[in-house]
């Protein structure tokens, strides 16, 4: 599904991410771990498109295309989907027709007629649901006066509405209550398939008790320097990152 | 920069004007004070501190004259064509170059409200329209304004009793002649009563020029909502003043939406004479091409507790303009008083300009007062939230510059006028949602 390969890329004349290497296969979930200023938001918004970033070398192929020549809204209409740390507040337009506009868009790129009302209903129906979102977040302005969970959880709506192929969740859980992590891991659950995949970007593994993943990796410096199964997840929580740091620097 | 305008053509206008139609002596008299106010302040130029930044010769060079105009029922089956389909149970209202179309107006009958055309209030003497007619605008010293007074032939009169309400669509429509248009409009909305406007500009063809004045006077606990929206194409020109005067209680919302002309002034003057009384002000102005949008806004606050609040925002395009001036003033005894102005602007363009200057002139020391004024870009960090849900680059910009203006929007509360704002500003963006 998604494939990287050496990818080094910085922001104003900082290199951040320094030759990142990672492969993601249908049906898998990776979490990806590591101290805070690693590069994890980098990771995602270099793969996203955010304007900004200067790609020097590799490659980020999304079943076989290259992603790092896209304009943003082309790798969404890919499949692709981030799910951000901080959501942004849109006075004015109402969720179901941000939902709408960004459906469309998708479709229209694919050469498909806009979705009817009734099916866009219906679909909003079924994942409001799953997020267990109340009705009035439909006609609330995207964002404006939710609190932290609830732009969290309607991070995860509007995944679950695009159901796109990769995912990755920039720190979803971080500030989420108890109940909305379960909710927020529920929809996850959910929406898994074996044609699609997950990254989840998270400092806790708390999140992986709900969201079993496939692997764990540690970012360490813009590189994933270790890779696991979820019991790496545990002996992080357990040890901390020194010992990750002293192995990288005894290389 | 400057250009010496003749006048002689307004003095020569006034006469053929006051040729046609028996004025009462009162009006008469009004009408001449006001020449001859015309004649002493003279067309503004730039030196002129409010119209610094607008260049009104350059557009009355292009042959705008004032003049007689005579009605023309030739055109009315063409413009009735045009026209927005009617809503039910509201009161259309339409003005043609400066006259009232007895012909293309409906009026439904109704105990709560009176509304006639400005001439025959002032052939048949009816005495509120006539009192109030130049009693808001004399001592402001307009010189626009007095030209209207004196030219003036028609214009509409709406008159909401106690308790009453109304609801008025107020179409002014330009045929494109040469002359001036000057339409002249007083609304008295009395104790308790409510009264919204709908008013949008049509211009048949060719371009245009219409120089408005309105006369808002308004009761006790009286309240207007008006939402101004200004789209006929940038041929057209518009200076459109109102002053309003608002007793205890009384609630002035007014919402101008500029879309499309070549210039566009809207000149507001409050006198919040009662306390407890509010007046709102939003503007949005979206502009592109050489389009130029000015509002020029005075808050009097003359008693004490009284609040105002003006919002305006701008989005600049291509090589358009937009001027805000806004002054607020608060009396020496008007304590208490809580005044709130901002602008704010997004250029898109680096030809584009703004043009803010915020006066305050407080002379009370238990009030409080705030401006702000700010200048900006749309935030690439928000573009990319809604290009990574797969919205085109075109259509993310559009909804952030809809979100932009949406806390203007929200501040209308009648939510038919809301509506109709939120739908023209969206076609104007091309978002189809
Ligand atoms: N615009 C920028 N200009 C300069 N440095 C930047 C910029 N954006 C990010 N960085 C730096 O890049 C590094 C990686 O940041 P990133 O946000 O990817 O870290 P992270 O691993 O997501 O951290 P956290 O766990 O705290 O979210 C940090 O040192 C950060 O300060
Ligand atoms: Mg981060």
């Amino acid at each position: 599904m998604l494939k990287i390969n050496n990818l080094k890329a910085g922001i104003a004349g900082k290199e951040i991410l320094k030759g990142l290497n990672l492969e993601v296969n249908a049906g898998e979930v990776h979490a990806i771990m590591g101290p805070n200023g690693t590069g994890k938001s980098t990771l995602g918004n270099v793969l996203s498109g955010k304007d900004g970033y200067d790609v020097s070398e590799g490659s980020a192929l999304l079943e076989g295309v290259e992603l790092l020549e896209l304009s943003p809204e082309e790798r969404a209409q890919l499949g692709l989907f981030l799910a951000f740390q901080y959501p942004v507040e849109i006075p004015g337009v109402s969720n179901a027709n941000f939902l709408k506009a960004s459906i469309n868009e998708i479709r229209k790129s694919k050469g498909q007629n806009p979705i009817s009302a009734p099916e866009f209903l219906k679909l909003l129906r079924e994942k409001m649901e799953l997020v267990e979102m109340q009705k009035d977040f439909i006609s609330r302005s995207v964002n404006v006066g939710f609190s932290g969970g609830e732009k969290k959880r309607n991070e995860i709506l509007q995944m679950a509405m695009l159901n796109p192929k990769l995912a990755i969740l920039d720190e979803t859980d971080s500030g989420l209550d108890i109940d909305a992590l379960r909710i927020v891991a529920n929809g996850v659950n959910k929406l898994r398939t074996n044609d699609n995949a997950f990254i989840i970007i998270t400092h806790y593994q708390r999140l992986l008790d709900y969201i079993v993943p496939d692997f764990v990796h540690v970012m360490y410096d813009g590189r994933i320097v270790k890779s696991g199964d979820k019991s790496l997840a545990l002996e992080l929580e357990e040890k901390g990152y020194d010992w990750i740091k002293e192995e990288v620097e005894a290389l | 920069m400057t250009t010496i305008i003749d006048t002689s053509i307004y003095s020569e206008a006034f006469d053929n004007v006051l040729n046609q139609k028996a004025l009462s002596e009162g009006i008469l008299q009004k009408k001449q004070k006001a020449l001859q106010q015309f004649e002493q302040l003279g067309i503004p130029n730039m030196k002129n501190e409010e119209w610094k930044n607008t260049y009104l010769a350059k557009y009355l060079k292009k042959g705008f004259q004032p003049g007689l105009v005579k009605k023309d029922l030739s055109k009315t089956e063409t413009i009735a064509e045009i026209l927005p389909s009617l809503t039910e149970n509201i009161n259309r209202i339409v003005i043609i170059d400066g006259l009232f179309s007895q012909e293309l107006s409906q009026i439904h009958p109704s105990i709560q409200y009176n509304i006639f055309s400005t001439s025959h209030c002032w052939s048949e003497d009816i005495q509120n329209a006539n009192q109030i007619f130049s009693s808001l605008t004399d001592e402001k010293k307009q010189s626009l304004t007095s030209l209207n007074t004196a030219l003036s032939q028609d214009g509409v009169f709406i008159e909401v009793v106690e308790g009453g309400s109304a609801h008025v669509e107020l179409l002014i429509v330009q045929t494109g002649s040469d002359i001036i248009s000057m339409p002249r409009n007083i609304i008295q909305v009395g104790k308790n009563a409510y009264l919204n406007i709908a008013e949008q500009h049509i211009l048949i063809e060719g371009h245009s020029m219409t120089n408005m004045v309105a006369e808002i006077v308004m009761e006790e606990n009286a309240k207007i909502e008006w939402v101004k929206i200004q789209d006929a194409g940038d041929q057209y020109h518009l200076i459109d003043s109102s002053y309003v005067s608002q007793k205890e209680n009384s609630r002035y919302h007014c919402t101008t939406l500029s879309l499309t002309g070549d210039l566009l002034r809207n000149q507001q003057y409050i006198q919040i004479a009662g306390e407890q009384a509010h007046a709102d002000l939003g503007g949005i102005y979206i502009l592109e091409n050489q389009q130029q949008a000015d509002n020029i806004i005075v808050i009097e606050h003359q008693v004490p507790n009284t609040t105002s609040n003006q919002l305006y925002k701008g989005i600049l395009d291509g090589s358009s303009t937009g001027v805000f001036n806004g002054k607020i003033i608060v009396v020496e005894d008007a304590q208490k008083t809580d005044a709130y102005q901002s602008n704010k602007n997004i250029l898109l363009s680096d030809d584009a300009a703004v043009f803010t200057r915020p006066q305050l002139e407080i002379y009370a020391d238990d009030v409080k007062c705030s401006h702000g004024a700010t200048s900006s870009q749309i935030e690439d960090y928000e573009s990319f939230y809604l290009r990574s849900r797969g919205i085109g680059k075109e259509l993310s910009k559009a909804l952030l510059m809809f979100a932009f203006v949406a806390d203007v929007v929200e501040e209308i509360e009648n939510t038919t006028l809301k509506e109709w704002v939120k739908s023209r500003i969206s076609t104007k963006l091309k978002i189809d949602l």
